[in-house]
């Protein structure tokens, strides 16, 4: 207990001593998990717009205009029934004509050429969501199985879904691809930093040479050693940590107010602020692991010298 | 207590040290002189353990020196208490914090610290200079408080390569009375120097080195070169 105190005061005395050293190490490590933040917004950006696009997909199946209400009816009831199934909302033949109509009312000869029929030539429709992405093509699959609806099967007009089909493997990509490219810049940054700030700590630990030898004659053990310029590196991480948790407050702040235009309703500071625990957390832990382990790997060096 | 065993150094090809045979009792006093590059800090670092010997062996008491490894190798160093001509104080700690240095690295007490270190200090005559900086003392004030913090963890040998080589007559001879009176209280000193003077005033045993070979081994010996 007494160790690990004299440790904790010698590694805050290193600390205040080295204060050029301490200082370049913290902004190395701030710049460093400025890039981690902002990866970390990024993706969540992207992830929220990616969400948009999902909740927009959905299939339509068009029935004949000429279909039965029975047949309409049974056709619902056999939709209810697929497990991947979120929702079946039912769009009468009637509200299809209203709404053509409603969105083609700047477009006069599309009217008179739908006045000319006489008729409604619109179908009924059902608008099918999923619970997945993924499921959609299953969905289109068992519909299309001639067992699934039997009878009933001459009354589809069209599934839409071939249309839809690639923007949902596109979404899956890119989700895919959001994370993989954001995993493989943390760790391309998380390197550079520990190069970065090892060679920073091998300089200082130069000035501790001396200091280190004595250690070492009186039979220090190693931790006693190694302990301070752990403890300082620690204190790095957490310093650049709190310098990089608070910075961000105001900046998503500023973001927000700034991309109201493209994302409208969502709210990077809100978002910051809700996982702002979750964030300090890998930014406190990323940054003690890179500090600790640069002054572990450079101080070795000397211990076996 | 301290034996060297047919030990030769080398270091790329050339000896340093050419099969020394040698053996330091308990409370012995010892002074290894030579003129430069006869071997002399060769042999203490062998005694350090922070070389190890290119054959032959090094043990203390029934322990191979450079064997030891781990806790084991501290255990060792904690019996040794050790002063270099360039002091090799810490600039940025007081003489007080320099010798309770010592003390918390060998994992001692707060208390032993507190108790420890101002009695050591006035052994050496330093008690009214505890608060003041290496930067602030004379180089035979630096010197005390160095065999002040070698001897605060109570060593059973204290090993001093050249300590008096910096220093004016004058601090000399009191470093060299220093390591007398430690002497008499039972700790085994060996020192290194190249000073006639302070061989000649102690009138103990005189090991004198040549080309990485022992010349003379005389019990009260002089400087003879």
């Amino acid at each position: 207990m007494q160790a690990i105190k004299r440790v904790i005061i010698q590694g805050g005395y290193s600390f205040y001593r080295n204060m050029t050293v301490s200082v370049s190490s913290i902004f190395i490590l701030i710049i460093t998990l400025s890039i981690v933040t902002s990866i970390i917004l990024t993706k969540s950006i992207f992830l929220h717009s990616l969400e948009e696009i999902k909740s927009k997909v959905d299939i339509s199946l068009y029935l004949k205009s000429d279909a039965s209400e029975e047949a309409v009816l049974a056709i619902k009831e056999k939709l209810s029934t697929l497990s991947a199934l979120q929702s079946v909302n039912y769009i009468s033949k009637e509200d299809t004509l209203i709404k053509f109509k409603n969105d083609y009312k700047d477009d006069a000869e599309t009217l008179e050429a739908l006045n000319e029929i006489g008729t409604n030539p619109f179908g009924p429709s059902f608008v099918i969501t999923a619970r997945d992405t993924n499921d959609y093509s299953d969905i289109v699959e068992t519909i299309n199985t001639p067992d699934f609806l039997g009878t009933y099967n001459d009354n589809i007009d069209k599934i839409n879904y071939t249309d839809i089909k690639s923007s949902i493997d596109k979404i899956n990509s890119m989700i895919k691809w959001s994370g993989d490219i954001g995993y493989v810049l943390t760790i391309i940054f998380m390197l550079i930093s520990l190069m970065i700030v090892y060679n920073t700590t091998r300089l200082a630990i130069l000035n501790f040479k001396d200091e280190i030898h004595i250690m070492k004659l009186v039979g220090a053990s190693d931790l006693f050693i190694k302990g301070p310029f752990l403890i300082e590196a620690c204190i790095y991480g957490v310093l650049a940590s709190l310098f990089t948790i608070l910075a961000f407050i105001p900046i998503t702040e500023y973001i927000t107010t700034k991309t109201f235009v493209f994302l409208g309703e969502y709210s990077l500071y809100d978002y910051y602020m809700s996982n702002i625990l979750h964030i300090s957390l890998i930014l406190i832990g990323s940054s003690i692991i890179v500090a600790t382990l640069s002054s572990f790997l450079a101080v070795r060096k000397h211990l076996r010298g | 207590m301290l034996y060297f065993e047919n030990v030769t150094k080398e270091y790329a090809g050339v000896k340093v040290l050419d099969n020394i045979n040698l053996s330091i009792e308990k409370g012995e006093l010892v002074s290894i002189v030579g003129h430069s590059g006869a071997g002399k800090t060769s042999l203490i670092k062998l005694l350090l353990a922070e070389e190890k010997p290119t054959k032959g062996s090094v043990s203390f008491h029934s322990a191979t020196i450079h064997s030891l490894r781990g806790k084991y190798l501290n255990n060792y160093r904690r019996k040794i208490g050790v002063v270099f001509q360039d002091y090799r104080l810490l600039p940025g700690r007081t003489a007080y914090e320099n010798i309770a240095f010592a003390m918390e690295a060998a994992g001692k007490t707060d208390k032993d610290i507190r108790n420890d270190v101002p009695h050591v200090l006035d052994l050496v005559d330093l008690k009214d200079k505890m608060s003041h900086f290496p930067h602030q003392l004379s180089g035979g004030e630096k010197q005390r408080v160095a065999i002040a913090r070698a001897i605060v963890n109570r060593p059973e040998i204290i090993i001093a390569d050249e300590p008096t080589g910096n220093l004016d007559p004058v601090n000399t001879y009191d470093i060299v009375q220093i390591f007398k009176k430690i002497n008499d209280l039972g700790t085994t000193v060996i020192l290194t120097t190249h000073n006639k003077g302070v061989i000649d005033s102690m009138g103990k045993r005189v090991i004198t080195m040549e080309k990485g070979k022992i010349s003379r081994d005389d019990k009260n010996g002089k400087y003879i070169i």
